[in-house]
C-alpha cells in the first residue's frame, strides 16, 4: 500500500502541486465541490499472446470507486482533481478455459476539466496517471515492476434535478499498456486498453 | 436575420483538445508484436508423454526433508522457476504435512558438511534423480525427488552442486521431462548453471500451453 501510495504522489506534477494549483485558481467567491461514487468499470484487454494458442490477459470487470473535487473557474468551467480505484481480477483466457491469475487494483489520479452538455448532462474531459497494484507479481506481467501510464478519458455525467445531488456517470479513458517484463520477453510496441467505468455518485457543494 | 442559438458546438469545443490528444495517442501504436518462443528442446519423456501442472492446481504442494540447506535451495528453486512465467502458469509451496504434498524432496545420504554458495567453478559432486508412477494416463502418487551428494568432495562444491541439481530437478518436476543438448540451460543433463537460461524459459512456457498426455496425481 507504501508503494501505491508513493506511486499516486509521484505522478508528473504531484497531487499535492494539483491541490495548490486548485486553491490557487479558486476565486474567493467560487464553491468548492466534491463528488463521490460507487460503481463498476471494465476494460479490454492488456496483453494478446500466443504462446502455442492465443492468449488474452485482463482485468476482469470489477468494482470502482471515485472521488473527484472541484473549483469552479467560470461559469461554465470547473477543474477538478479526481481519484478512482477499481478492484478486479487478473486473468489469462486461452486454452479452452479462464484462469484467475492474481488480484488488482487500479488507480487513476486525475486532474479535469468538467462544464455543462446538453440539459441536466455535464462533460469533462480528464488526464491522468494509471497505477496497475496486482497483489502478487512473481510470475506475472508486473513482476518486474508497474510502470505509471499516462491516462485520458471523457465522462458524461447525467444529473436529474429531483434526485438531489445523485447523478448517474458514465467515463470512458484509455492508456497504452506495456510492462518491463514484456517488454523483456520480447514484446514490441504498446497494448491500447479501453476503460469504461458507470458510477451512482453524490455531489456536494459547499461554500458562497 | 435573428440567429438560433444553439449551444451544443461552442459546449463541445471544451472537449475537442481531449478527443483530439487521445485521436492521436491512440493512432501512434499498433497492436504490439507478440514474441516469437518455441520448446528448444524436447519436454516429453522417451515415450513421447507430456506432463504438466494445470493451472488450476497451483501453488503445487512441495514437501521437503528438513536436512542441511535442502529447504532454502527447494525455495530458491521454486522463485526461479515461478519467475519464468508471466501469466500466473505455475507456482510452487513449500507444506509442512507429507501428506498432502505434490512433491516430495529428500536428501540422499548424509547430511553434507555447511557451506555456503560461492561463485566457484562448477564440479560434479552430486546428482539427482526425480520419479513418479504412471498408471493409465495419470500420474500416481507424489512426484518423488532425491538429491545426492559426492562424500569426499570440498564442502563449497557439494552446496554449489546441490544448489544447481536441485534446481534441474525441480524443473523436471515441473513437467520437464526431457534434457538440453546445450550446457548453458539448466535443464542439460549435468547442469552447471543456477538459473534457466532463455531457452529453459522458451520451453517450460511452451510447455505450459501445451495440451498434456498425462494428469497430475489426484489429491
Amino acid at each position: 500500500m507504501k508503494t501505491v501510495l508513493a506511486k499516486v504522489f509521484r505522478i508528473p506534477g504531484g497531487i499535492g502541486a494539483t491541490v495548490a494549483l486548485l486553491l490557487l485558481v479558486q476565486p474567493a467567491h467560487a464553491q468548492l465541490m466534491v463528488e463521490v461514487g460507487g460503481g463498476v468499470t471494465a476494460s479490454t484487454r492488456l496483453v494478446r499472446d500466443s504462446i502455442v494458442t492465443p492468449i488474452d490477459v485482463g482485468v476482469d470487470p470489477g468494482f470502482a470507486a471515485s472521488f473527484r473535487v472541484g473549483t469552479q473557474l467560470d461559469s461554465a468551467n470547473t477543474l477538478q482533481l479526481g481519484l478512482s480505484l477499481s478492484r478486479n481480477t487478473l486473468t489469462r483466457d486461452g486454452g479452452g478455459g479462464s484462469t484467475e491469475i492474481t488480484s488488482i487494483n487500479v488507480w487513476f489520479p486525475s486532474v479535469g476539466l468538467k462544464r455543462p452538455f446538453i440539459g441536466p448532462t455535464a462533460i469533462r474531459g480528464m488526464i491522468g496517471a494509471l497505477i496497475y497494484d496486482p497483489e502478487e507479481t512473481v510470475g506475472t506481467p508486473f513482476r518486474d515492476g508497474s510502470p505509471v501510464l499516462a491516462a485520458a478519458g471523457l465522462g458524461l455525467t447525467y444529473t436529474p434535478g429531483f434526485t438531489n445531488g445523485l447523478s448517474l456517470d458514465l467515463a470512458w479513458d484509455l492508456h497504452r499498456f506495456n510492462t518491463s517484463a514484456l517488454r523483456l520477453e520480447g514484446f514490441g510496441g504498446d497494448q491500447i486498453v479501453h476503460r469504461i467505468t458507470l458510477l451512482l455518485q453524490l455531489g456536494i457543494k459547499n461554500g458562497n | 436575420m435573428a440567429t438560433k442559438y444553439s449551444p451544443t458546438p461552442r459546449r463541445l469545443r471544451g472537449a475537442v483538445p481531449v478527443v483530439l490528444a487521445l485521436a492521436f495517442g491512440a493512432a501512434g501504436c499498433s497492436d504490439p508484436q507478440v514474441p516469437a518462443r518455441a520448446a528448444t528442446y524436447q519436454f516429453a519423456d522417451g515415450f513421447g508423454e507430456v506432463f504438466r501442472w494445470p493451472h488450476d492446481r497451483s501453488p503445487v504442494r512441495f514437501w521437503v526433508e528438513e536436512r542441511g540447506a535442502l529447504p532454502s535451495y527447494v525455495a530458491a528453486s521454486l522463485d526461479l522457476w515461478e519467475r519464468q512465467f508471466l501469466y500466473g502458469e505455475w507456482s510452487g509451496t513449500v507444506v509442512d504435512d507429507s501428506t498432502q504434498a505434490d512433491v516430495i524432496v529428500l536428501l540422499g545420504g548424509g547430511t553434507p558438511p555447511p557451506s555456503p554458495l560461492t561463485s566457484d567453478p562448477p564440479v560434479r559432486a552430486c546428482f539427482g534423480e526425480t520419479n513418479g508412477t504412471v498408471v493409465g494416463d495419470a500420474i500416481e502418487g507424489a512426484i518423488t525427488t532425491t538429491v545426492f551428494w559426492s562424500v569426499g568432495a570440498a564442502a563449497t562444491d557439494i552446496a554449489n552442486c546441490l544448489s544447481r541439481v536441485t534446481a534441474h530437478e525441480i524443473g523436471h518436476t515441473l513437467g520437464l521431462l526431457g534434457h538440453s543438448p546445450d550446457p548453458d540451460d539448466l535443464m542439460f543433463t549435468n547442469p552447471t548453471v543456477r538459473s534457466p537460461s532463455q531457452a529453459d524459459k522458451n520451453t517450460v512456457q511452451t510447455l505450459y500451453d501445451t495440451v498434456p498426455s498425462l494428469a497430475p496425481p489426484a489429491r
